[in-house]
């Protein structure tokens, strides 16, 4: 991940961590991977994944979700808050993975 | 390797891929997370871990007080199968669809925050702790169904139960199923075919029977 994705990343962790039902942001990477590209960045570094490919951008983020609201419906409102964080030319095609990992408070 | 690699490096040993043990995440846990450890609290296997391990010392008690008793020798078996059991089930495994309308939006939940949560929702109802949990049937969206589709996907859960008997045991199971089979209709998009609850092990209310006597 180039540093302009890994600052998107880190815009995108503070966008996802505020979503009304999102108790926790986990790393979507596996560690090593993470732990590999923090090393290499020599700064901090997302957890929420951005990557760059030839249909456009493809974001990946891992939630611990309350268990007070329904799942799927704070999984779609990640979803959309990603999209909307991101410029309108790049979000009509890109790709979000939103991927509840806990529900939990 | 899951879709994201959560358990990415997964060894026996190895909670989610993270590098830290069971052995490692119970002191953490006993020093009350601190000082904070980032691969430990942004992994959702070891929170999902640290989690139970809270649970258990707490559900356990009465079980294990009782237990100590009777044959002392018998529980640290026991909690290290239930340990080592939990530790299988946390990991991410498959994702599991939600239904999305934006063909580049794809929503899902891991087969073990599924775990976890059915878990969560047995050890809720009081008395009852529970052992092993299995979800079996078709959690990718069935046969021919495209991705997101879970329309007609059908799943069959069986659990393994503990129980303090505080009340009679067909209730406590009762109870479980009910509990179980809400908090998957709330959180999933799954058709729940069945909830089978087996209790494997009954434990009498010694302290409540020693005062009465």
């Amino acid at each position: 991940m180039n540093a302009d994705l890994n600052q998107l990343a880190l815009r995108l962790d503070a966008v996802v961590r505020v979503v009304p039902g999102v108790s926790s942001l986990f790393s979507a990477e596996p560690a090593l991977v993470r732990s590999a590209r923090a090393i290499t960045a020599a700064q901090p570094v997302g957890l929420v994944s951005v990557a760059a490919g030839p249909d456009g951008l493809s974001i990946v983020a891992s939630v611990g979700v309350s268990a007070e609201v329904q799942a799927p419906t704070t999984a779609l409102t990640v979803s959309d808050a990603i999209r909307d964080a991101l410029d309108p030319a790049v979000a009509e095609t890109a790709a979000i993975h939103v991927r509840v990992s806990r529900i939990a408070d | 390797m899951n879709s994201d690699g959560d358990t990415d490096g997964d060894t026996d040993s190895d909670i989610g891929g993270s590098g830290y043990s069971l052995e490692q995440l119970a002191d953490y846990l006993y020093r009350g997370r601190t000082p904070p450890i980032p691969e430990i609290d942004e992994n959702a296997e070891c929170q999902a871990m640290l989690d139970s391990l809270e649970r258990l010392g707490t559900l356990s008690s009465e079980l294990v007080s009782k237990d100590a008793l009777d044959a002392p020798g018998v529980d640290e078996t026991w909690l290290a199968t239930l340990l080592a059991t939990i530790g299988r089930e946390v990991r991410a495994g498959r994702d599991i669809p939600y239904a999305a309308t934006n063909p580049n939006t794809r929503l899902t939940i891991t087969e073990g925050a599924i775990r976890e949560l059915v878990r969560a929702a047995g050890d809720s109802v009081d008395g009852v702790l529970v052992g092993t949990c299995s979800i079996e049937g078709d959690l990718d969206g069935g046969g021919d169904a495209g991705e997101g589709d879970v329309a007609e996907s059908t799943i069959t859960v069986s659990l393994t139960i503990s129980v303090v008997l505080s009340a009679p045991v067909t209730t406590l199971a009762q109870a479980v199923r009910e509990r179980v089979h809400s908090e998957l209709l709330k959180h999933t998009e799954l058709h729940v075919s069945a909830i089978n609850v087996t209790v494997v092990d009954v434990h009498m209310l010694t302290t409540a029977i020693e005062d009465e006597s």
